[in-house]
């Protein structure tokens, strides 16, 4: 069976998954406020979520896995801390970082036991965002580093 | 009170190198200083010859001179140490049993959304593995990580459904095996769902206690036998609730059935699976 190209490494645009509904027009401070390349997808439920994740993980040639998931918490079932939970707890995905933002700001403790990697307040402007994402991206992107293997990888 | 006697052989019995070395007399038949020595592995002489004169005037073991020049010994049990050594082995057993730590613990989770059918499951369960349980497929997500083995999976469960949750469960490459429980009519979307087993509701407690065995003795198989078994485990049930010409017609039917044709197994691999299991296997579901 033919297969696509892999696209995962060759393409260098970061890859966010925001599961939530941002509190600004976040798609429209990306790319120009931004010096690096952001392909920011918003999903609003945890069921698309959670059915994003499945697709890249069991086809990844199909369907591009995030670099990055921004998670916001007050959203419908699953809800946030069931999907970092999923996340965290998965052999294949347990290495994707995870920033979860919580206006509320209730659910720290909740966030660091279940392995969320970073919890912050969100910002409340698009240029807030492209700061926080700038920030994030060197971390993750460039100091931190990963297994051998790409998340998304078959093995 | 507990009598002297019995806290001096508690006190004999508790020094590092005397049970051993009992054991050691009593297992075998030369037992030269050298044999004892080499035996007993990181042992001293000093320490050795020490526990040896210690045991002689408890008058559990005896010292024989072989022969003197060189000097050569044998080191053999009394009665009395003959008796010790059964005491030594019941002690042994009696570790073994409660004191020495479980095999690695096996994790089932019994997600089901009806509170009495998810208890009754779990009570079946409890006695030979941890279960671990969850109302509806949100839970069981929260409920899942690498300890756990098998799931016995409700297919219809509000929020995120049964399918939902197998399809994460086997997109994360998850090294868990899983029942699909259901009250519904076969269909033919079951096949294209990743399960390993499919039990019809109601389940009986001996059918859950034997499907959550064999599959938690299919992680010892290879992923060829185990994608073997679950094909056959899902043609037996279309071949239960479909006559044969439905089948020939069917693609998914036929689909399954080239890619059962499609594995090569190797005959070790066939024996590999327990009698049991393959017997089992072809009737799986049908009541």
């Amino acid at each position: 069976m033919p297969r696509a190209t892999r696209r995962s490494s060759e393409s260098q645009a970061l890859r966010i998954l925001f599961i939530g509904s941002p509190n600004v027009a976040l798609q429209e401070a990306f790319p120009s406020d931004c010096s690096r390349s952001v392909d920011i997808t918003i999903v609003t439920d945890g069921r698309t979520a959670l059915q994003r994740l499945t697709d890249a993980s069991e086809s990844p040639d199909d369907h591009d896995g995030p670099d990055l998931v921004l998670l916001q918490f007050d959203f419908e079932l699953p809800d946030g801390m069931t999907l970092l939970h999923a996340i965290k707890s998965s052999p294949r995905l347990g290495a994707l970082p995870v920033v979860v933002l919580d206006p509320d700001a209730t659910g720290f403790d909740m966030t660091y036991e279940a392995g969320g990697n970073a919890y912050i307040e969100p910002p409340e402007t698009p240029k807030g965002y492209v700061a926080l994402i700038e920030s994030i991206a060197t971390f993750w992107v460039e100091h931190v580093q990963y297994p051998g293997e790409s998340l998304y990888s078959n093995g | 009170m507990l009598p002297e006697s019995l806290l001096d052989s508690v006190s004999l019995l508790s020094k590092k190198w005397h049970p051993a070395i009992v054991r050691c007399l009593a297992t075998n038949d030369d037992n030269g200083f050298s044999d004892l020595e080499r035996r007993l592995g990181d042992i001293s002489a000093k320490v050795l010859t020490d526990a040896l004169d210690e045991l002689q005037e408890y008058d559990i073991i005896d010292r024989r001179e072989i022969s003197q020049s060189p000097l050569r010994v044998n080191y053999t049990l009394t009665q009395r140490g003959e008796e010790l050594n059964e005491v030594i082995d019941s002690l042994a057993e009696w570790s073994e049993t409660h004191l020495a730590e479980p095999e690695t613990e096996q994790v089932v989770l019994v997600a089901d959304d009806h509170k009495r059918i998810r208890t009754m499951h779990t009570d079946w369960l409890a006695d030979e593995y941890t279960v671990r349980q969850a109302s509806d497929g949100e839970e069981t997500l929260r409920q899942l990580d690498t300890d756990v083995g098998v799931v016995v999976l409700d297919r219809r469960m509000p929020g995120l459904s049964g399918g939902e949750v197998l399809d994460w469960i086997r997109s994360q490459r998850y090294d868990i095996r899983v029942v699909m429980v259901t009250s519904e009519d076969v269909d033919f979307d079951l096949p294209d769902m990743g399960f390993d087993e499919y039990l019809t509701k109601p389940v009986r407690q001996a059918e859950l206690r034997d499907v959550v065995a064999d599959l938690f003795a299919r992680h010892e198989y290879s992923t060829q036998l185990q994608q073997y078994l679950a094909l056959q485990s899902k043609l037996a049930l279309l071949r239960v609730e479909y006559p044969d010409d439905a089948l020939s017609a069917n693609e998914e039917y036929q689909r399954l059935q080239r890619r059962l044709d499609g594995l090569e197994l190797t005959p070790a691999e066939l024996e590999q699976a327990d009698s049991e299991v393959l017997e089992r296997v072809p009737i799986g579901g049908a009541q």
